[in-house]
């Protein structure tokens, strides 16, 4: 429960790291792809992941394309251009964030 | 083991399931917007267990959903509608600048400027003021026939219409100008009544092409709909 909060702060760079690594992608197959990805430890729900969705797409960071599937539309969601770079920013972010995170945890006062 | 899939006749059941949370998500980008994620959540529930029907399936999705159902799917669709329309308009209102429409505008401007100082000489017109009343006229009756033509549209028109309630604040623009021409001098009124009436039919050019282009997303969408064999639920 606490893992699914702290995902859920960094969903943004977690969806546009899904998205540069599989090309593009559908809702459901995101939430499937975080619960498999963290070996069932982590869940996203819907209500955190859609609004998500749509901000990177508001934000321009996100094309769509819809497709039909097994008799119903299907919206995928891909990085265009500028998600490429909002990605790999984010992706660092959230990689100084978690390397100072381990920094903080390990440090001790010297004369505490 | 094969992937389970669901029949025609099972996800129509599964869109009278969704309509049955709410009115308002008969409404076709909703529905579309909800029905595959949700159907896939059915699916794997349905192939991990062959012996649930479709029903419980589809009652233990939705409470997958959490407590609010597929409010929050909706909640977020339906914003990210919004700032689309807004975001189209904003760019409409910049390329408008850039267009021959502007020349056309500036010249509309200053032919009822020229109108109202020519009516202000002759005392006609209330001293020329009746051009601009006119104009706040025929603006106020062109945006309210395209706002009851909004409330029935759908969604999408809903939601352009939401996205462009700066045309209302020019209507009010003019009315103060109206309202306080009496302190005013003729040149300034002459001036004040060229630029709201340039404005005013900018706006109404710029929300006449927005309420379209929201119209031909929902056509579009209806066309999608039409091939999916959902229309019956559509209100």
């Amino acid at each position: 429960m606490e893992t699914d909060r702290i995902i859920k702060g960094s969903l943004s760079a977690v969806v546009l790291q899904l998205l540069q690594l599989n090309g593009r992608m559908y809702g459901y197959e995101i939430t499937r792809a975080v619960q498999d990805g963290s070996k069932g430890k982590t869940r996203v729900t819907e209500a955190a992941l859609y609004p998500t969705l749509h901000k990177l797409e508001t934000a321009g960071l996100l094309d769509t394309e819809t497709e039909m599937v097994d008799g119903r539309l299907r919206k995928y969601y891909k990085l265009n251009r500028k998600g490429k770079k909002e990605s790999a920013l984010q992706l660092e972010a959230l990689q100084d964030a978690i390397s100072s995170l381990q920094k903080i945890l390990k440090y001790r006062l010297k004369h505490g | 083991m094969d992937k389970r899939i669901l029949s025609p006749e099972e996800l129509d059941r599964l869109h009278r399931f969704i309509i049955s949370r709410s009115a308002r998500f008969s409404q076709p980008p909703l529905l579309l917007e909800i029905t595959d994620h949700f159907a896939c959540k059915v699916e794997e529930l349905l192939q991990q267990d062959s012996k649930l029907d479709l029903e419980a399936a589809m009652a233990q999705a939705h409470r997958s959903f959490g407590v609010k159902g597929f409010a929050p799917l909706a909640e977020a669709f339906e914003k990210s509608v919004y700032h689309r329309y807004k975001t189209w308009y904003r760019r409409e209102q910049k390329q408008f600048l850039l267009s021959l429409h502007l020349p056309g505008m500036i010249l509309l401007g200053a032919l009822a400027g020229k109108l109202f100082l020519a009516m202000a000489h002759r005392h006609l017109l209330q001293n020329g003021m009746g051009i601009l009343c006119s104009a706040e006229l025929l603006y106020g009756v062109a945006i309210l026939i395209l706002r009851q033509r909004a409330k029935t549209g759908g969604l999408l028109i809903e939601k352009a219409h939401e996205a462009s309630v700066s045309t209302i604040f020019w209507l009010w623009v003019g009315l103060a100008v109206i309202l306080a021409a009496g302190f005013l001098s003729p040149q300034a009124q002459a001036w004040l009544t060229g630029m709201i009436t340039a404005l005013l039919g900018a706006n109404l050019v710029l929300f006449a092409r927005l309420m379209k282009k929201a119209a031909t997303d929902t056509a579009e969408l209806k066309q999608q709909m039409n091939a999916l064999n959902v229309t019956p639920y559509i209100h």
